[in-house]
């Protein structure tokens, strides 16, 4: 299973650059769902490694894909509005926390 | 190595019935649209005008290759492929005969893949092929393939719920998920097969079956009256021959999984008719599944695309969740 | 041997689409990148025998997630993104060291463990014994981890609620104002005064 969770770390890795450097609000998003993708591999993997029969990671890797589904429509909502509200989903401009 | 050859057999099976049945089905199409609105149709290419699909084929290979100059022309070019693979990959999951079959002395199943969680695959699958059409109307760069595009995106999401609620009565009847348990649970004549019990997911499945394979009078993407042809509209030659390939394999796998999900799949209607192969009688059910696409495709005017929203989500989805309580609680009596 | 292989193909196939995701400037590009990456780790997904997990990977993830994403790139200006292309001048650098680092870490950790595999002696055959993974699997999400699931039902009802109340054009005033009135003259006055 090592490799799996190695394949889990690269991802993560992956998913937290574009987090950190990219400017596009969509991007970013994405590159949260990339690092919560990583998570449910690790879960996986862990499952497999110390509890194969009763499949408990596998549950909460489901879990973690159903909260992934409403993270990314609030998500995608609150881009919407900025880009309402801002013309851009640029988040350099997104820096007053009042209206 | 034998199985590997026995693998190899049966995609190539599959792959040969599911090409080779499209040129036919097309010329099938055009005979009864003209059969439906008193017309002749096709009559010069052939006897019957039974060559016309072929000389369609040569047509769209010997024409230009026109990609607009302001298409994002990667996406353009991948898209046609996104919409007809994954019905190639869901024929994989549809089994044509019993498991462990003795042949020259080898057990092989006649399925290609004997998938754990083959009909929720089947669902997986079928939203990827959303892809192609979303994506081949943002790339054409044209506003008629956009709408269209964002309609078949909205259209096919919608009735996917409806779709997947209704398939999960047939899921706890057969208590499986895999397609050859699911066809097993069908063993009997023909009033064993689930289409009785669930008549109510067997109307939506199938109604919905035509939105998502983009039908009259479902096919508000392609809608040639408003949006000139949709996500095709920028698409010529055999890049648009490949969307009307898609289409046809698509209904062709729609109809192997309606057969197989309501219909007994590959057995016959009474036990005394087994001696005929499954294979010729899971043929024959799609070919009856793709008459009545055809024939409600030439029948029945266009939904708007507000009726066809509020079908999905304020008529088919509750029936479904009705019946998918119903179906619950009938089958936890009887089984205790 | 053919599932190691198989495993280095998808894994690296979705690592290079991860990066293509991340790198890409144009967005709808790297949703494609990231259908495809999502595709190859529900691969992965099934060669650890996660077969539900891998579908349900496909289906909510890839189909649905995605095409939600989709919606939203369409609605959005695509001529801003090109003009998004440069990354954050000083965060670069920092992330150019950092990113590297963390993920050195987390794989000296993962490779120098021990892990007392338990899970080696599962096969497929094992699986199907049990009556498959999808029965298993949903006796365990059903009878133990009935409370979670019913908490993930509630968050997903409380996430639909919040996306329809924040994307929502109207604003919220000026909507009760036409629910209870009837009087869309005097909505559309408070929508823009507040404007």
């Amino acid at each position: 299973m090592t490799p799996v969770l190695v394949l889990s770390a690269v991802l993560f890795a992956t998913g937290m650059f574009g987090v950190l450097t990219r400017r596009n609000a969509i991007t970013l998003l994405v590159s949260v769902e990339i690092m919560m993708n990583a998570g449910n591999l690790n879960l996986v993997a862990f499952s497999r490694l110390y509890q194969p029969e009763l499949m408990t990671g596998q549950v909460f890797a489901i879990m973690g894909i159903g909260i992934a589904a409403s993270e990314a429509a609030v998500g995608l909502a609150l881009i919407l509005t900025i880009y309402r509200r801002y013309g851009s989903t640029d988040v350099d401009r997104v820096r007053l926390l009042r209206e | 190595m034998t199985d590997f050859i026995f693998l190899l057999i049966k995609g190539v099976l599959w792959v040969a019935v599911g090409v080779g049945m499209v040129p036919f089905l097309i010329y099938f199409e055009r005979k009864w649209a003209g059969f439906f609105q008193s017309r002749v149709g096709p009559t010069y290419a052939g006897p019957w005008g039974s060559l016309q699909s072929f000389g369609d084929m040569a047509k769209l290979l010997s024409k230009e290759d026109v990609v607009p100059e302001r298409a994002d022309k990667a996406v353009f070019k991948l898209a046609p492929y996104i919409l007809f693979v994954p019905g190639f990959l869901v024929m994989a999951l549809i089994p044509f005969g019993p498991l462990n079959v003795d042949i020259f002395g080898h057990k092989v199943d006649l399925v290609i893949a004997n998938f754990d969680a083959g009909a929720i695959m089947f669902m997986a699958l079928g939203s990827i092929a959303v892809y192609g059409i979303v994506f081949a109307g943002w790339a054409s760069n044209n506003h008629w393939s956009l709408l269209g595009g964002l309609r078949c995106g909205a259209n096919m999401v919608s009735y996917e719920i409806a779709m997947g609620l209704a398939l999960v009565g047939i899921f706890l009847m057969a208590d499986s998920v895999n397609f050859s348990q699911i066809v097993d649970g069908q063993a009997g004549n023909f009033w064993n097969w689930y289409f009785i019990p669930q008549i109510v997911a067997f109307v939506i499945f199938f109604i919905s079956s035509i939105a998502e394979l983009n039908r009259d009078p479902f096919n508000v993407a392609e809608a040639e009256q408003e949006l000139v042809a949709g996500h095709m509209t920028e698409y010529s030659g055999m890049r648009w021959g490949l969307f009307m390939f898609g289409e046809y394999v698509n209904m062709v796998v729609m109809s192997a999984v309606i057969a197989t999900l309501f219909f007994g799949g590959w057995r016959a209607p009474f036990t005394a008719l087994d001696f005929i192969p499954g294979f010729i009688w899971l043929i024959g059910k799609v070919l009856f599944f793709i008459f009545l696409y055809m024939w409600i495709r030439w029948t029945l005017p266009r939904y708007r695309y507000n009726q066809l929203m509020d079908i999905g989500w304020k008529i088919f989805l509750p029936l479904a969740i009705a019946n998918l309580a119903v179906t619950a609680v009938i089958v936890s009596v009887v089984q205790r | 041997m053919a599932e190691k292989i198989l495993f280095i193909i998808f894994a690296s196939l979705a690592v290079l689409g991860a990066l293509g995701v991340i790198t890409r400037t144009n967005i709808v590009h790297g949703l494609l990148l990231l259908v495809f990456t999502f595709v190859n780790v529900a691969a992965v997904f099934l060669l650890t025998q996660a077969y539900f997990l891998a579908v349900i990977q496909v289906l909510v993830y890839a189909g649905a997630i995605l095409v939600l994403f989709a919606f939203v790139v369409m609605f959005l200006n695509l001529k801003e993104f090109h003009q998004l292309e440069q990354l954050h001048g000083t965060q670069k650098w920092a992330v150019l060291v950092l990113a590297p680092i963390l993920l050195a870490e987390i794989v000296v950790v993962v490779a120098g463990a021990t892990w007392t595999s338990v899970g080696a002696g599962i096969t497929p055959d094992a699986i199907a014994a049990q009556g498959g993974n999808v029965r298993v699997l949903g006796i365990t999400l059903f009878n133990e981890m009935l409370l979670p699931f019913e908490m993930a039902s509630l968050i997903l009802l409380v996430g639909m609620v919040g996306a329809i109340v924040l994307a929502k054009k109207e604003d919220g005033a000026s909507m009760a104002l036409r629910d209870w009135t009837g009087d869309e003259e005097a909505a559309q006055a408070v929508v823009e005064q507040e404007v």
